[in-house]
């Protein structure tokens, strides 16, 4: 044990001492969870989250019929912000509701009209979907006292009375309502990164030592190969661990001025990333064993991680993909990871829930370990 | 002459390890593809969504709810999956974006005209579908209300023939059915179709006549990003060469030949430009060997080049300023981040909070990616683009001149 301690230790040593592998373990985990943070929960781009669209308004026809209907949206929790047709467009403009000149008249006519929504070409596709369905609900309820006054053969009062159908809703587990901002990118971005460092200073390093013929050299010391391989793969978990605890102590700290939610509960969010920093450590010295090449197999490394964290949920939540892509998913020890974080976070779940999920983990620790004894050659 | 050859040379280098050059490109071929993958036209429309019914009442709703939900057109987006009180448990495991609770006695209430709600317990570990279901059962719930209104009187009629035991006269059916026909004909006009109609479109300013309509979908919206990125990291493999050299004594030993240490800035400065560019242009050849439509020949020319001098230039000042080819790696690695981060590479400009934005065009990353943008969607000409080509011009030009000059004074010194 005393042997796997000091090559473990020896990798940690010379990790800290490159500056670019410190960068990457530690600068830029936060720098992206905190730009990724600020984007999904600072931006001034409308989270429909919260209940609230924006949405500019140009009512063309200036009726009574075109009043009515801005007065549905108005109640329909959107964020109205209405624009003269003369009126030059604001530059943060990013959806527009255009009520078309002859509204009132071609719809008493009984002529279809047609409201236009414009969208700018890079608007959040969820805010225009739900913008969508509340004009679409407005229209209704604007039809609805048309079709009231036609039925009863007078503007009818209870076309504003409450509607008799109500929605009421609520969300499952202790949260109230899905992480976002920071909560959101701070695990994602704490499972991306921590593959990241050990597919590609962790396999450099292996494939560096075996270039260089340290590892022949290792073996000819009172080292057992089991020893080197070993050590090879604890010194790949010590660094995710340090990473880990840095990045989950950050997360700590910064709590007191930013909006950080983890669920409350910090250690498990810490337990959960250390599990599956050790699960894929195996897989970083499987990397290295596999090419002689250092750069190379950084490289590949880095593809594999973008691909990894990309399919797996670390970038954007899995259900807006396909069911085929989620199918593949599983496929991917960070889609195991976001679903145990997931579990803390989002739901606040206790361990017995997500230990599921853990245990996919470790199987894929051990497939990994597998990998990495068959493939790392030390004589 | 000798700057050719050094510009020969490193080509010849980099031809020779054709593994390391192609995986530089490999990494923004690979992001464009798998956003391309996920948010493409076929993807998006794969998405499923499953909701779960929990309908206490066992009447109509459910019926109509698995009748809508077994369509041949809604099968594929909409998993409508009945459940007990067991739905609960099934939500706190996160099996389903949502689940739709109808109390006992929803239907009758309903045709007596009494308010009536319906519950949604939604996932939060989900952003996006619970939503789409919270406004679509809003939409519906707005259509009850509506059609509760229109058909009081037939529907209060229903609700006392259910009420009542045994089978309903054919009269009172006959009377129901005569009641709906009637008010279903003077309602057509604003009905069938509904007399208002939403349709979205998407707008892009200084749209030309002769440009056709954007057909490059996601993976022409990221392609530029990456493939700025891309670009960035190759000029970092190409600069970091200089201290490479330096490291390894060669430009000791090429000064001693008929080098002169002007000529191998120069020299190597040209080298950077030349990889960068054509890196640029193998991106721009995949992409159009994908499908992708980067514009105007003349326009997608001028920015590949400024774009790589831009590139080019910050990376040679970078390499200048630092003594190791390990210092070089480090500070020019943050800074490529820290750009394609607030650049827009990642991520569109317009949805960064108010205080980022300005940030953006602090980067040539964002001056790169707004002209392809405008070229490809927009079908912009070089007038249009005039400022992005300035702006990363003159970068390059500032940039590459203060790399150069530092590099030579450097050399001058003997710290090279």
């Amino acid at each position: 044990m005393a042997n796997l301690w000091k090559i473990a230790v020896h990798d940690l040593r010379v990790t800290l001492k490159d500056r670019s592998a410190v960068l990457w373990m530690l600068l830029f985990p936060v720098v992206f969870a905190t730009f990724f943070g600020l984007v999904m929960g600072g931006g001034t781009a409308s989270t429909p989250v919260d209940g609230t669209v924006s949405l500019s308004v140009v009512d063309l026809d200036g009726s009574i019929m075109s009043s009515a209907l801005i007065d549905h949206l108005k109640d329909d929790r959107l964020d109205l912000v209405l624009l003269s047709p003369s009126q030059e467009r604001p530059a943060d403009t990013v959806r527009t509701l255009v009520i078309p000149e002859g509204f009132e008249r071609m719809a008493v006519a009984g002529e279809q009209t047609t409201l236009v929504l414009e969208k700018e070409p890079d608007t959040s596709a969820e805010a225009a979907l739900v913008a969508q369905a509340r004009i679409v609900r407005s229209a209704t309820r604007l039809i609805g006292g048309l079709i009231m006054e036609e039925v009863s053969g007078s503007v009818d009062a209870t076309a504003d009375s409450e509607p008799l159908v109500t929605v009421n809703t609520s969300w499952a587990g202790s949260r109230q309502g899905p992480p976002s901002g920071f909560s959101q990118s701070v695990p994602g971005n704490a499972t991306m990164f921590v593959l990241l460092i050990t597919l590609t200073y962790g396999a450099a390093s292996v494939s560096g030592e075996r270039q260089s013929g340290v590892l022949r050299r290792l073996v000819t010391s009172p080292v057992s190969r089991w020893e080197i391989v070993g050590g090879k793969i604890l010194g790949r978990f010590v660094i995710s661990g340090l990473q880990v605890t840095a990045l989950v102590g950050v997360a700590a700290i910064a709590r007191f001025w930013v909006n950080i939610d983890l669920g409350g509960n910090l250690f498990g969010v810490w337990a959960v990333l250390l599990v599956y920093g050790a699960c894929v450590a195996p897989l970083g010295v499987a990397l290295g064993a596999w090419f002689v090449d250092q750069e190379r197999a950084a490289n590949i490394g880095t593809m594999m991680t973008m691909a990894m964290a990309a399919f797996g949920g670390c970038w954007w939540p899995l259900e807006i993909v396909s069911g085929t892509l989620q199918t593949i998913a599983m496929a991917f020890p960070t889609t195991w990871a976001m679903r145990a974080l997931h579990g803390l976070i989002s739901f606040g779940h206790g361990w017995d829930a997500i230990s599921p999920s853990l245990g996919v983990l470790v199987l894929f620790g051990l497939a990994f370990t597998t990998l990495a004894v068959r493939s790392l050659r030390v004589e | 002459m000798a700057p050719l050859t050094i510009v020969l040379r490193d080509l010849k280098r980099m031809g020779r390890n054709p593994v390391r050059t192609l995986l530089l490109f490999a990494m923004p071929l690979m992001m464009a593809g798998i956003f391309a993958l996920v948010f493409g036209g076929g993807g998006a429309s794969e998405i499923s969504i499953r909701v779960l019914v929990f309908d206490e009442d066992q009447g109509l709703i459910s019926r109509f709810l698995g009748g809508a939900g077994s369509s041949p057109e809604m099968d594929q987006r909409l998993e409508l999956v009945p459940v007990g009180i067991e739905g609960y448990e099934m939500m706190e495991n996160g099996e389903a974006s949502a689940m739709l609770h109808f109390p006992e006695g929803f239907v009758q209430a309903y045709l007596d005209g009494a308010s009536v709600e319906v519950s949604i317990l939604k996932n939060p570990a989900e952003r996006f579908l619970p939503q789409v279901i919270e406004e679509g059962t809003q939409i519906g719930a707005e259509i009850l209300s509506q059609g509760s209104r229109v058909f009081r009187t037939e529907l209060e009629t229903v609700g006392s023939l259910t009420r009542s035991e045994g089978f309903p006269s054919d009269l009172a059916v006959g009377s129901v059915a005569s009641g709906v026909n009637q008010k279903l004909r003077s309602l057509e006009r604003w009905v069938f179709p509904p007399i208002i109609n939403l349709e979205t479109m998407t707008v892009t300013p200084e749209i030309t006549e002769e440009h056709e309509s954007d057909g490059n979908g996601i993976l022409g919206f990221f392609l530029p990003g990456f493939s700025v990125m891309g670009i960035l990291f190759l000029a970092q493999s190409a600069s970091r060469d200089i201290l490479h050299d330096r490291e390894k004594g060669l430009i000791r030993h090429l000064l001693t030949g008929p080098v002169s240490p002007g000529e191998y800035v120069f020299g190597k400065c040209l080298s950077v430009l030349v990889v960068s560019t054509i890196g640029f242009v193998f991106l721009v050849a995949i992409g159009i060997a994908a499908g992708i439509n980067w514009g105007s020949v003349s326009t997608t020319l001028a920015l590949v080049v400024t774009t790589s001098l831009a590139v080019a230039g910050a990376l040679v000042l970078l390499c200048s300023l630092v003594g190791t080819e390990r210092q070089a790696d480090a500070l020019s690695t943050i800074v490529i981040m820290v750009w394609c981060l607030i650049g827009g590479a990642f991520m569109p400009v317009s949805q960064f909070p108010d205080f980022l934005r300005p940030l953006a065009k602090s980067t040539p990353v964002f001056w790169a990616i707004d002209g392809f943008q405008k070229t490809m969607q927009n079908g912009a000409g070089l007038a249009i683009i005039s400022t992005n080509l300035l702006v990363l011009a003159a970068v390059g030009m500032v940039f590459l001149s203060l790399g150069a000059f530092v590099l030579r004074r450097r050399m001058a010194g003997g710290l090279i």
